[in-house]
């Protein structure tokens, strides 16, 4: 999972260093207009910097957020730009040096606590970042699992397996059942060998699904892990007898057929005489 | 949550307008000058430059007679010859009479009176008509309450006659005789306030429609209560659901609706029908799950531009659409320009579609302009303010937690609504795994996904350059590839582009080839042949998926237009038209002129499925107090799943549950105890339901017994050297008998049961026992539920010998 995670922030991220948005030259254009004829008005500045910034001109969005400041260096939106333009560019020290002179000023905006939140990771320093996002989510104006999932992996990078999981739970009481918070802490309880609570995780998230046969596999996997190898096997042959009878098309689907195939290698492992 | 900001500025603005509503001109109380010599005024007193600064003043209640005034005035030296007439006058300030849209007075008067406003008579009573003199009698003797405390009321005086400043109030009290013996008044006067009267000036707009559900909002020109009344009968609106939050922004979930049913609908407050109750306000509940009916689905991309671009579309559509009811309506993104501003929604959106919008649910995705460009837009986002989309299962898809990306089922299409803007779109991502996890649930044979930047583009947009479409091509399209994915629908760039029947193609277009078409040909029926998938199935991983970039429904930018996937690109103006049924799908892309540029079919299996054979031998067979397990046989081979029906008295039957293919047990739950419930089973596909099952019943188990009490009051007596008898109060009424433990030593711990006793016996002999040995003993009551509490302790020695 943290690796995932690792890869999920950075595509994330260098996403948004190479797109060419749709309109944003445009808005460039017509910002720089403005400033052509109002020169010394910091928010154009502060706004083209801004626009920059998502074009990844990062030396023009600098230089705007600089011009932006010498006009007027009340605008504390300066500093949350400068923020994130550290965290586009990976300076990640300086970001945090702009992102906590932009708190002070605001201490309540979400969109800095998780700038700061996710420069803090970047940073290595684990325990503020993990309060930062909780605070985030605190001020969250709507709830979304993405932000929990940040501070589980968070938690995690640092080995506090115990704080990711209460993280999850929060999220869980938070916004349901979800399947994405709930196979993040399940992987969690089995990296830490709780087994039995990964299992009565699982059993949750089964519970509300239609189609358990992937599931069962998934409890099977668990008990084989834990060396219950016989309770392993029956909830293989419970996945098995569900696969079986599923339509040529569905057990064609490539998840599928990677399940029945997972299913199969592992059912070998247990043969039945070792459960009699 | 998401509407607090406005809520709170809604609540302080409602309660500002309340508070003006009614301003108390003149307060009853107040003080009066007032003139009690009996003589005659003529009329000039009246005038509002009259000088009363030389009358004496008083607070009323003023008059004589009835002991319970403030001020008592003179009635001349004769009791038995009063001045008939006393003078009043009340000088007040308003600061705006526009501020007021009418006056109201109430006024206490023995005997008669007449009132005055800056010289024009406002108010006449118990006096006779025409001109009145000094010495003018009331027409009648007042006596009772009206002498002392009723006020009568005289409403719809115009304040017109108010004038900024100062404003005098001119009053005379007539007697009804000279030996009357007493006079009263009091006086108020009250200003109303014009309050606006309250209008929509957004919506009826539909959101989150299923089988038995539809969310209805509207917004109104001031805060209001809000109340939708629907029916299935226009003009006999029987059914209401109200909310008492003010509010201009007003929100109603209608539930319990009846699936694939026509509901006529008002909207407006708990008193007054704003819009609706006619033939333009209705809508149909979704389909059950499953259900293949005919269904028309409207695709706008791009559609933001609120101009004659955008009109020509929609025109263009509703021509030809005519009288076929539009079944949903979707949206890709990008549906205001330039920065998704609530203004830009209204004249983009809610000015643009309204008779669409209130017959239709309206879902969609979100595109970069509706951000205003952010990938991390905060919820006070217009976007997420206006729209309400599912973040559970309320769709019937797995919960995502987010109106970011979600799925729902409508009949039998299931759609795919992702965040292609602000959401994650690694593998691995949270909306990732809920797709993967939301797919591998689907049953539904058609899947329909929606996002807004497209995967395959070379129109305004390039999908081999820009991150999120390439991102949503290489991550997102092997999950729904692989899960038999039939549309995938986006916008963007701002033309029409449609590909061919694909599979597999994740790289750039240079990557494309001729192999990754399932269909060499345009899918057109009449000429070349519809594309065709091996069967009505919710699962034919990679056969084939169409793709297209519907995004010119509000301007067009051409670009290079020459993606080798896409079958045809068009730099027009248009929106897609799908008609789905049973087994086929019909796609058109309507232009602003009306023709029809493009079109194409699939076609799911050879023909459409047979509906399945009904379950059989259907048996229930109760499981607890509040659990039946239903198990049984399937009549069927192409069975989608089984739906699940309960009813307590055999004739009303509620769908309670579903099952997929080959499933033949369920567990119903949420019973009551010891009551007797009916089941049946059907199966279903997209042809539609198979009869019912044999109809079951069992009666769940009754309740178990609550625990009994603990006894108490146990004592140990020593008989013997070997015995000690034990005896204790029963304090339950519903225990099978006690369990009585023991254990040796002073101090010891490890009680165990040494014996059991029937109900009702409090006492036991413990016989056997070692001489000279302390016992401690504890007893508890048990039934059929569990065990009480322990009594208290008891302990005794055996004798030494």
């Amino acid at each position: 999972m943290k690796k995932l995670f690792g890869i999920s922030i950075i595509v994330f991220l260098s996403a948004f260093a190479i797109a060419a948005h749709d309109g944003l030259h445009e808005q460039i254009l017509a910002v720089t207009e403005a400033i052509k004829k109002d020169p010394q008005n910091a928010a154009l500045y502060l706004k083209r910097a801004e626009l920059y910034r998502l074009h990844a001109e990062w030396k023009l969005s600098e230089n705007d957020f600089d011009r932006a400041e010498k006009l007027d260096g009340n605008l504390a939106s300066i500093n949350l730009g400068r923020g994130k333009l550290g965290l586009d560019t990976k300076q990640f020290s300086k970001a945090k040096r702009a992102l906590e002179k932009f708190l002070r000023r605001e201490p309540e905006s979400f969109e800095g606590i998780l700038t700061m939140a996710r420069v803090c990771a970047k940073l290595g320093q684990t325990g503020a970042a993990v309060r930062y996002f909780t605070k985030a989510i605190a001020l969250a104006p709507e709830d979304s699992a993405e932000i929990y999932l940040e501070r589980a992996e968070t938690s995690v990078s640092a080995n506090r397996i115990d704080e990711a999981l209460r993280g999850l739970d929060e999220g869980i009481e938070k916004l349901g059942n979800l399947v994405t918070l709930q196979t993040a802490a399940i992987d969690l309880e089995v990296r830490r060998r709780n087994y039995d609570a990964a299992l009565a995780r699982l059993d949750k998230l089964t519970a509300v699904m239609e189609r358990k046969e992937s599931f069962h596999l998934r409890r099977g996997e668990i008990l084989y892990q834990a060396k219950r190898n016989c309770e392993a096997r029956k909830s293989l042959l419970q996945a098995q007898e569900i696969y079986n009878s599923l339509t040529d098309f569905r057990k064609k689907v490539r998840a599928v057929k990677e399940q029945i195939a997972r299913l199969e290698k592992l059912l070998k492992t247990i043969p039945a005489k070792s459960c009699q | 949550m998401k509407k607090y900001i406005l809520s709170a500025f809604l609540f302080v603005l409602f309660f500002s307008l309340n508070a003006l509503a009614q301003t108390t001109l003149v307060a009853r109380g107040s003080s009066w000058k007032y003139l009690d010599n009996g003589s005659n005024q003529g009329t000039g007193w009246i005038a509002p430059a009259f000088n009363d600064s030389v009358w004496a003043a008083g607070n009323a209640q003023l008059g004589y007679g009835d002991g319970d005034e403030a001020t008592v005035v003179s009635y001349g030296a004769d009791a038995n010859n009063k001045y008939i007439t006393t003078y009043f006058r009340k000088s007040f300030n308003v600061a705006n009479p526009a501020d007021f849209n009418n006056l109201t007075l109430d006024i206490l008067r023995d005997d008669g009176a007449v009132v005055y406003l800056n010289g024009t008579e406002i108010y006449r009573n118990n006096m006779p008509a025409g001109a009145v003199g000094y010495q003018t009698l009331a027409s009648t003797a007042i006596s009772g309450a009206e002498e002392t405390t009723t006020f009568l009321q005289a409403n719809g005086i115009s304040p017109s006659l108010l004038v900024a400043g100062n404003n005098v109030l001119a009053v005379e009290i007539h007697q009804s005789g000279g030996t009357s013996t007493d006079i009263s008044f009091d006086f108020d006067l009250i200003g109303q306030t014009a309050v606006p009267t309250a209008s929509v000036t957004r919506g009826a707009y539909l959101q989150m429609g299923t089988a038995n559900a539809m969310t209805i909002r509207w917004r109104t020109s001031i805060a209001t209560d809000s109340r939708v009344q629907f029916g299935t009968v226009q003009g006999a609106l029987s059914n209401t659901a109200d909310d008492g939050a003010q509010t201009t922004e007003h929100e109603i979930r209608l539930t319990g609706l009846v699936a694939n049913t026509k509901y006529f609908y008002s909207i407006g407050s708990t008193t007054q029908v704003l819009a609706g109750n006619d033939a333009n306000h209705f809508f149909f509940t979704s389909p059950n799950a499953g259900q293949a009916n005919p269904y028309r689905i409207w695709v706008l991309g791009d559609s933001g531009t609120a101009d004659v671009n955008a009109q020509a579309v929609r025109n263009a559509y509703l021509n030809f659409t005519g009288a076929t009811y539009t079944n949903l309506l979707l949206m890709l993104g990008d549906n205001a320009y330039e920065t998704g501003t609530d203004a830009d929604y209204q004249t983009a959106v809610f000015n643009m579609y309204p008779s669409v919008l209130r017959q239709t649910p309206l879902w969609s995705t979100i595109g970069n302009h509706d951000t205003a460009q952010s990938t991390n837009p905060p919820s006070s986002l217009p976007y997420f303010q206006m729209f309400t989309f599912p973040t559970g299962t309320e769709g019937g898809g797995v919960a995502s937690g987010t109106e970011k990306y979600y799925s729902f089922n409508y009949g039998n299409i299931h759609f795919i609504c992702l965040d292609s803007m602000t959401s994650s779109r690694a593998v691995g991502s949270p909306m990732l795994t809920w797709l993967e996890s939301d797919l591998s649930q689907n049953i539904q044979p058609w899947v329909v996904a929606f996002w807004h930047h497209p995967p395959y583009t070379k129109g305004s947009h390039d999908s081999d350059t820009e991150a999120q479409l390439a991102e949503m091509r290489t991550n997102v399209l092997p999950i729904l590839e692989s899960w038999g994915v039939d549309l995938v629908l986006a916008g963007h760039s701002h033309s029409y582009e449609r590909s061919f029947l694909i599979d597999g193609h994740y790289g750039t277009s240079n990557t494309f080839t001729n192999s990754m078409k399932k269909n060499p040909g345009g899918g057109r029926e009449d000429i070349d042949g519809a594309y065709t998938k091996s069967a009505l199935s919710p699962n034919l991983p990679n056969e084939g998926a169409v793709y297209a970039v519907a995004g010119s429904s509000g301007k067009i930018s051409g670009g290079l237009l020459n993606h080798p996937a896409m079958f045809v690109s068009l730099n027009n103006l248009g929106s897609m038209v799908l008609d789905v049924n049973g087994n086929r799908l019909d796609a058109k892309f309507i232009r602003e002129n009306g023709t029809i540029a493009d079109y194409f079919t699939i076609i799911k299996g050879g023909t459409p499925p047979t509906v399945p054979n009904a379950p059989t031998n259907l048996t229930a067979t109760a499981a607890s107090s509040s659990a039946i397990n239903l198990a049984w046989a399937d009549g069927s081979t192409n069975e989608d799943g089984f739906r699940i029906e309960r009813s307590t008295d055999n004739v009303n039957f509620t769908e309670i549950g579903t099952v997929a293919a080959n499933i033949t047990n369920y567990s119903a739950g949420s019973l009551a105890a010891s009551t007797q419930y009916f089941f049946r089973v059907r199966a279903f596909n997209a042809a539609g339901n198979s009869a019912y099952s044999n109809t079951a019943n069992a009666t769940t188990q009754a309740a178990p017994p609550p625990l009994p009490n603990a006894p108490a009051g146990l004592s140990a007596a020593t008989v013997s050297a070997s015995q000690i008898n034990l005896s204790w109060t029963d304090n339950a009424s519903n225990e099978t008998g006690f369990k009585i433990e023991r254990c040796a030593g002073v101090t010891c711990t490890n009680y165990a049961q040494i014996a059991t006793v029937g109900t009702n016996v409090t006492t036991f002999s413990n016989t056997g026992l070692a001489k000279n040995t302390t016992y401690r003993y504890r007893v508890r009551a048990y039934n059929a539920t569990g065990n009480s509490a322990y009594s208290n302790i008891a302990s005794a020695k055996t004798l030494k010998r």
